[in-house]
């Protein structure tokens, strides 16, 4: 249940009630811990206190036996005075008596009675009187209790002497035998038993007192007087010595030592079976008896004692002091403890279920508020997309108007341009002041303050900008502020539009109405001009028509326009006059003035167009020359105005007048607007004209609309078709209308609208398959509307493609499993897709505040970025690299990164889009496929990767190094140029069979390298399977196997030798006495025919026959014995000595043998068998080639030393000491051709069956083997001649003088009589090592197998001190009997012998326990050393 | 006459031997095995003794030991064709063990009488043949 309530609790839907429950359970297992816990320490207290109480008791048990016995002694001693003197006198007695009484405080008196006869009554009493107690005489007690004297009797038993006698004086003389009293038969008791007996209780009074007291007689017999039976004790019996003791008293006195107020202890007579009389308690009690039954209901300790014949109880109880004194119970405390620790648990419990409570509901709360924030994150991202739209659409429209729009900051900057602020004012005017394109040069930002200040909301001005090429140009504004977030201005949005011309217009209008609030003549004049101005419409008339006004109207005199001709003079050609005398003819003033007059007022009106006023025309030097005219006489002052248009003079109003206020500040004022309204009526004059012939040129143009490429008609008002031009067929076939039809209902709309509003509307319209744009242009005067129509469906495709391609491209962009990212020429991320965000584990917002620098791997930030800077610069188109991101983890993300520019037409770059495809995969991948390749280029295996047919694709360097073909060479060519031919075609076809069905093949082949030589490898050939499980490659896996099968093989051969070394030598000895046998009788029936018997030739033929087969006997044994070579010095003359003697029981007598041994020759390095071999082998040979016709056989041994000459000339051996052996002999010889071949194996020259051929070639081993050289000379007819070099031995380590017979020589052989049990199969060698121990003095017993062996030591255990066995047995190894001995025998030492091929070293048979290990063939010396050895092991062992 | 002692397990070795010794006037006892040797040896206490070296029961080598503690005067010429032991071993040993001369297996009648000789006209028990 808990565990349930725990595991609602932590699923988080506790309820109060599992609480409760919870927290009652805790309670009820509390409070019974607790309850239990209390039982049982108050069990343990409960004995504790018994246990206590029971040694406290025992203690006072004790001490109150020990109490009484120490009174008991007293008695004892009292009667032993008495009996031990003769007599004892009464003050003797008080001296004894004294010192006992002064040390027992209980002892209440000690008394001699004695036994007194009847008759020795008067005697006794009168012998008392005269010790001082004069009234003394035996007495008894009546039964009133009063005391009487004594009535006559047999015997008395006064109390004769007392001890103390003050207390006590009632008693002396008191007959102790008078009384039938507990008394009588305590005394009777006492004499009848010899030993001291008490009497039941008896009152005592001392003072006052009375107390219980008990008496104790001890008695006391005549000295000398037998006392054997109760008879002789009657009769000797002389006395008691008799002590009185108070009960209460002797308590106190035991127990005095003892802790009081522990135990109570109370003393009862039991010994009547009345239920035991109270005798005393410890401590004292008060007057009150209590019974020994009552007591022992209660808790008691009780203990019977017996009391001088008496049986006492003693009763203890737990006194109130040892109930106070046993420790506060225990128990109820940790009752009490437990009971608190329960309710603090609960309490803490409870606390913390309320915090968990709490806790969750926090967790609760915090769950909503995540899920609130969540949803406010989302609808916050929507808000911003759809601001982003916003923003991107308001971005369009500001781009696409043409008006001027900028943004201007609070400190009259420009902060932003749209294309058209751009183009006007030029590409740098973002970051310019406002007023850097102000004509007036004034504050531009001053206007703006109110906008800035917050008291406008918006605000109109107009001034005069200067475009980026300063050309004037009156622009409108509207501006608005700007606010950032805080609703502070921050700038202001300004809007301009070119209102110039507009402007233009309206200050001509306002200096008209300036002058005519002018003077009244002046306004008059102004009238009359602008009448002029208005009616005319030509200008020559418009012209003279001022003139005149100005004469008629103003009253001047004279007014005359002079144009300046575009000659090179400038000269002034008058258009136009008016005033006197100039009805008729040209002012005279005018055709002097020129342009190009310094001095002319007219050139320089003209020239700086400025108004020049001439205020005395006689006194102007200028008009000297004319002075004397009439018209200068007659005009006093002259107004010359300049007659300007487009900043251009292209004329002079001249006015005359004779009085100069006629030109006061208000006229010039005037006539100079006069002559501006007048210029400017010129210039809209010729400006009509030149319209008029535009229209003019129009219209006829208009006349050839035919040849127009564009559609255009000509539509009435209420839409009939009047004109249509050829190339408008389309149209009108797509309309279903001809010229002088209606145009379809639609276009009758646009027409009568276009009529309408009197403007030119635009329309665009599908028409068959081409989409055309119309332009209606109405002419309202004339009623008709021209349509002009232009082919529109090839940009409209454009435009349409370029759309579906953006919105290809966005869906491409946002959706691609790619990650892809547009970024600026500075390399940062301004827009990325989903994917790279998933990529890299930033968001689109962290990744646009970031380069790519920062979330690129350092080591590839150079790469990447070198490239990027080459592709801003426009040197590259674009690139692709593998590079590592840092994901927001900061784990790797390996990429490839592809870059592709986006430009605008001038090259530059505009951004970049970088596509992002993550490869970490594909990085681990390759890595592993790296170490997997690196794993197989490094084996040691070859492997070979082929097609399914079989074609190399691959091979690894062991493969190059094993085959010796290189990869280069191999792949492509098939596996079967290593074929070596020792597979047949079978094997090829099961291999084929077995990959081909999808099993792994494993096998063995013999192939070929390139060098021809072959080898040998194990191979593993797999099937590759792609993912479809289909096979695509197979591979093999090859290892080398040659240098094993290698050593196999000689492995093979050396246990084949051994086998047919030991058949032979099996054979051999048999095959030599038989042939012993044949040729010894064939030689001895030789020797008994005469020389002419047919049959000696038969002999011969036999004898022949017979040495072939002893040859062969030795060759066999001789080339099967090819075990290791045991090579240490040796001198090669002791061996040549035995061979000599084996030689002479051979060689026929026909032949000589010579043997010429140099003492010199030093020792050389060999094995004797090899040099036995080398020497009978050539013997052998040299006997073959002298058998027929005899001859000599020489051996000879010399040493020699080598030079370098030597040595480098003819002899294949370094330069040394040498030892040269030379068997020579004088047969038949071998010619050159044979010569060149005699050592090449299984050459010979003898017959098929008569030799192997193996002799010479062995020889020539062993001597290679010995690092020596052999040479032959030979001539046919003369003999041969081997010559024998071996190296002399350098270190003279060991005893070279004579190794072979050393070997054998049982001298050398260590002597010994041990017991050793010698076991070996093979019977020969057995006998032999027995004879070589025996003869060294050991005690030898031999067995043919193990088991006999280990049945022997198992039998008679300690009969052997060493056992030496051969390690290949039938049955039981060598190794396994060893095993076996040491299961019977541990400290038995075992020799083991082995073979070459047994394949037991020595290391192993140690590691077996062997203490010794020889290997065969093995010399005396050897074993008997190793025998020595293993004894050796074996004392120290056991010491 | 001498007396010679032909020690071999082969009879028919046994034969030739004596065949041939006979014939050169000497007197010929012979014996199949070592127990066999030594028993005749003690009995007919021949100047020569020619043993095989391998044979069952005693084989030559126990018998040459056993012929040169009891008499430290014979002549003694062992005779082997090996076997399990190589020759040479087995004649090494055999002079070592106390032969006079030794012989390989198998033995040129001549060469087997010129030693015979040989061993007669030396001193009993001296060194070996050819010195």
């Amino acid at each position: 249940m808990l565990t349930k309530a725990i595991a609602s609790l932590e699923n988080g839907r506790v309820s109060s009630r599992w609480h409760g429950i919870l927290l009652t359970c805790l309670l009820g297992v509390g409070v019974t811990l607790s309850v239990l816990l209390f039982v049982k320490v108050r069990g343990w207290e409960k004995e504790s206190a018994q246990a206590d109480f029971e040694r406290l008791a025992q203690e006072r048990v004790s001490v109150l036996q020990q109490e009484y016995q120490t009174q008991i002694e007293v008695l004892r001693a009292t009667s032993a005075l008495f009996a031990a003197s003769e007599s004892v006198t009464r003050g003797e007695f008080s001296i004894f008596a004294e010192a006992f009484l002064r040390v027992h405080e209980s002892l209440f008196s000690l008394q001699w009675v004695p036994r007194v006869a009847g008759d020795e009554r008067a005697a006794y009493e009168e012998s008392a009187r005269r010790d001082g107690f004069s009234d003394f005489h035996f007495r008894q007690q009546d039964p009133s209790g009063a005391m009487r004297p004594a009535d006559p009797r047999d015997e008395y038993c006064p109390v004769y002497y007392v001890e103390p006698y003050e207390r006590n004086e009632a008693a002396l003389g008191f007959d102790n035998m008078s009384v039938q009293s507990p008394r009588l038969e305590a005394l009777y008791r006492a004499r009848d038993t010899g030993r001291p007996a008490a009497c039941a209780q008896v009152a005592l009074v001392q003072g006052t007192r009375h107390s219980r007291g008990v008496v104790f007689y001890a008695p006391v017999y005549r000295k000398g007087a037998p006392r054997d039976t109760v008879e002789a004790r009657r009769r000797n019996l002389e006395g008691y010595a008799v002590a009185v003791f108070r009960v209460e008293d002797l308590l106190q006195e035991a127990l005095r030592g003892t802790v009081p107020h522990l135990i109570d202890c109370h003393l009862f007579d039991v010994s009547e079976p009345n239920g035991g009389q109270y005798l005393a308690s410890h401590p004292p009690r008060a007057g009150s008896e209590v019974s020994a039954a009552a007591l022992q209901s209660g808790p008691h300790f009780s203990t019977p004692v017996t009391v001088a014949g008496r049986q006492w109880l003693i009763v203890c109880t737990p006194s109130f002091g040892l109930r106070q004194d046993s420790p506060m119970g225990l128990a109820p405390l940790i009752l009490v403890a437990g009971l608190v620790i329960t309710v603090l648990i609960i309490a803490y419990l409870g606390q913390m279920l309320r915090e968990l409570a709490r806790i969750r509901n926090l967790a609760v709360q915090r769950e909503h508020a995540k899920r609130f924030l969540e949803t406010e994150v989302d609808r916050r991202r929507e808000a911003e997309e759809s601001l982003r739209a916003i923003s991107s659409r308001y971005e369009a429209t500001l781009s696409a108007v043409s008006d001027i729009i900028m943004e201007v900051d609070v400190e009259g900057r420009y902060t932003w341009a749209n294309p058209a602020a751009l183009a006007f004012f030029g590409p740098d005017a973002v970051g310019r002041p406002v007023s850097a394109y102000l004509s007036d040069g004034t504050d531009g930002c001053e206007p703006l303050k109110p906008l800035f200040q917050g008291l406008r909301t918006s605000l109109s001005l107009e001034n005069w900008q200067r475009d980026k090429d300063q050309n004037e140009y009156l622009l409108s504004w509207r501006c608005h502020p700007l606010r950032d977030r805080d609703g502070q201005v921050s700038g202001a949005v300004l809007s301009a539009r070119d209102v110039t011309a507009q402007r233009q217009i309206e200050d001509g209008l306002r200096a008209s109405e300036a002058r005519l609030r002018s003077s009244n003549r002046a306004l008059v004049t102004i009238s009359e001009c602008n009448q002029a101005l208005v009616r005319t419409s030509e200008e020559t008339e418009l012209v003279q028509g001022i003139c005149r006004a100005i004469v008629d109207s103003g009253g001047y005199r004279m007014a005359w326009v002079g144009y300046a001709d575009d000659d090179e003079h400038g000269a002034i050609r008058p258009v136009a006059w008016a005033g006197e005398n100039a009805q008729d003819e040209r002012p005279a003033g005018a055709v002097w003035a020129r342009m190009d007059d310094e001095q002319s007022p007219v050139g320089r009106s003209l020239r700086e167009q400025q108004a020049v006023f001439v205020r005395d025309v006689a006194l102007e030097p200028a008009y000297a020359p004319w002075r004397d005219e009439e018209f200068v006489q007659g005009h006093s002052c002259a107004l010359l105005l300049p007659l300007v248009t487009e900043g251009k003079s292209f004329g002079v109003l001249s006015i005359y007048a004779d009085y100069a206020s006629a030109f006061d500040v208000d006229a010039v004022n005037l006539l100079s607007g006069l002559a501006n309204d007048l210029a400017y009526g010129i210039s809209a004059l010729r400006t009509r004209a030149e319209l008029v012939r535009a229209l003019e040129t129009t219209q006829m143009l208009a006349r050839f609309p035919a040849e127009n490429p564009n559609v255009v008609f000509r539509v009435t008002f209420d839409g009939m078709l009047l004109y249509a031009n050829s190339a408008a067929a389309p149209v009108l076939a797509a309309w279903q209308c001809e010229v002088g039809q209606p145009l379809p209902e639609e276009w009758r709309r646009h027409v009568a609208r276009s009529l309408d509003e009197g403007t030119h509307i635009e329309i665009e319209c599908v028409c068959g398959e081409c989409i055309f744009a119309f332009t209606l242009a109405p002419v309202v005067e004339a009623g008709y509307v021209n349509l002009y129509g232009s082919d529109i469906t090839a940009r409209k495709h454009a435009e349409e493609a370029q759309a579906a391609s953006e919105a290809r491209f966005r869906v491409i962009f946002e959706s691609a499993g790619m990650g892809m990212a547009l970024a600026n020429i500075q390399g940062c991320p301004i827009k990325s897709n989903p994917a790279l965000h998933g990529m890299l584990g930033y968001t689109e917002a962290e990744l646009t505040a970031m380069t790519f620098a920062e979330f690129t791997h350092p080591d590839d930030v150079n790469l990447d970025w070198g490239l990027f800077s080459k592709l801003v610069e426009n040197k590259i188109d674009r690139y692709q690299i593998e590079k590592r991101f840092i994901r927001k983890d900061g784990q790797l993300v390996w990429v490839r990164l592809t870059v592709s520019p986006v430009r605008k037409p001038d090259g530059t770059l505009l951004f970049a889009l970088g596509m992002v495809e993550d490869i970490t995969a594909h990085k681990r991948a390759e890595n592993e496929r790296l170490r997997l390749v690196m794993a197989i280029e490094s084996a040691a295996e070859a492997i070979v990767v082929t097609d399914t047919h079989g074609v190399i694709e691959y091979v690894n360097p062991a493969f190059e190094r094993v085959t010796g073909y290189t990869r280069e060479e191999v792949v492509g060519q098939n596996p079967r140029i290593l074929k070596s031919g020792a597979q047949d075609d079978d094997f090829y076809r099961d291999l084929w069979h077995s990959i081909l069905r999808g099993e792994v093949w494993t096998g063995q082949f013999s192939n070929k390298r390139k060098d021809g030589r072959i080898y040998h490898e194990d191979a593993t050939i797999s099937p590759i399977r792609d993912a479809a499980g289909n096979i695509v490659n197979y591979v093999a896996v090859k290892r080398d196997t040659t240098r094993e099968v290698e050593l196999e093989q000689q492995l093979r051969r050396t246990q084949k030798l051994e086998a047919i070394g030991t058949l032979a030598g099996g054979i051999a000895h048999d095959f030599n006495n038989i042939l012993q046998s044949i040729l010894g009788f064939a030689e001895v029936a030789k020797a008994e025919l005469p020389e002419n018997n047919s049959i000696r030739l038969c002999l011969d033929e036999i004898l022949t026959a017979g040495m072939r087969a002893r040859d062969l006997v030795a060759h066999i044994l001789a080339f099967s014995r090819q075990s290791s070579p045991q090579v240490r010095p040796m001198k090669i003359q002791s061996i040549l000595k035995e061979i000599r003697g084996l030689l002479r029981g051979t060689i026929p007598s026909t032949i000589e043998i010579d043997f010429k041994l140099s003492g010199d020759c030093g020792p050389v390095l060999a094995d004797p068998t090899c040099i036995h071999q080398i020497v009978m082998n050539l013997c052998t040979n040299a006997y073959h080639a002298m058998r027929e016709s005899g001859g000599k056989l020489t051996v000879s041994l010399e040493g020699m030393s080598i030079d370098e000459s030597q040595a480098g000339a003819s002899l294949e051996v370094p330069p040394g000491a040498y030892a040269r052996l030379t068997v020579a002999d004088t047969g038949h010889g071998m010619p050159p051709s044979v010569l060149e071949r005699v050592f090449d194996p299984y050459f010979t020259t003898k017959q098929q069956g008569q030799g192997s051929g193996l002799g010479l070639s062995v020889v020539l081993g062993i001597v290679k083997e010995l690092k020596g050289a052999i040479s032959v000379e030979s001539r046919v007819g003369e003999g041969s001649r081997f010559e024998v070099l071996l190296p002399l031995c350098v270190q003279n380590t060991g005893s070279p003088d004579d190794p072979y017979s050393s070997e054998y020589d049982l001298s050398k052989a260590l002597r010994g009589t041990e017991r050793i049990l010698l076991v070996d199969d093979e019977v020969s060698i057995l006998r032999t090592m027995r004879v070589f121990l025996i003869s060294r003095g050991y005690d030898v017993k031999t067995c043919s197998n193990g088991m006999e062996a280990l049945e022997l030591v198992r039998a008679v255990p300690h009969h052997f001190d060493v056992v030496v066995t051969d390690q290949t047995m039938p049955q039981l190894t060598g190794l396994q009997l060893a095993k076996e001995l040491a299961i019977v025998r541990p400290d038995l030492p075992v020799v083991l012998c082995t073979g070459y091929s047994d394949l037991v070293d020595e290391a192993t048979a140690r590691n077996r326990g062997l203490r010794a290990f020889v290997t065969k063939p093995f010399t005396p010396l050897a074993l008997t050393t190793a025998i020595r050895q293993a004894l050796q092991g074996a004392s120290e062992g056991v010491a | 006459m001498p007396r010679v002692l032909v020690v071999d397990d082969d009879a028919q070795i046994r034969r030739l031997f004596r065949m041939a010794l006979e014939g050169e006037g000497y007197e010929v006892h012979e014996a199949g095995d070592g127990v066999a040797a030594l028993s005749h040896f003690a009995e007919i206490r021949p100047e020569l003794v020619i043993t095989d070296v391998m044979m069952p029961e005693k084989d030559g080598l126990e018998t040459i030991l056993e012929i040169r503690r009891a008499a430290p005067q014979a002549r003694i010429l062992a005779v082997s064709g090996g076997g399990q032991l190589n020759v040479l071993t087995c004649l090494v040993m055999a002079r070592n063990l106390g032969a006079d001369a030794v012989l390989a297996k198998p033995v040129q009648v001549n060469a087997l009488l010129d030693i015979v000789r040989q061993l007669f006209e030396r001193p009993c028990g001296e060194g070996a043949c050819g010195e």
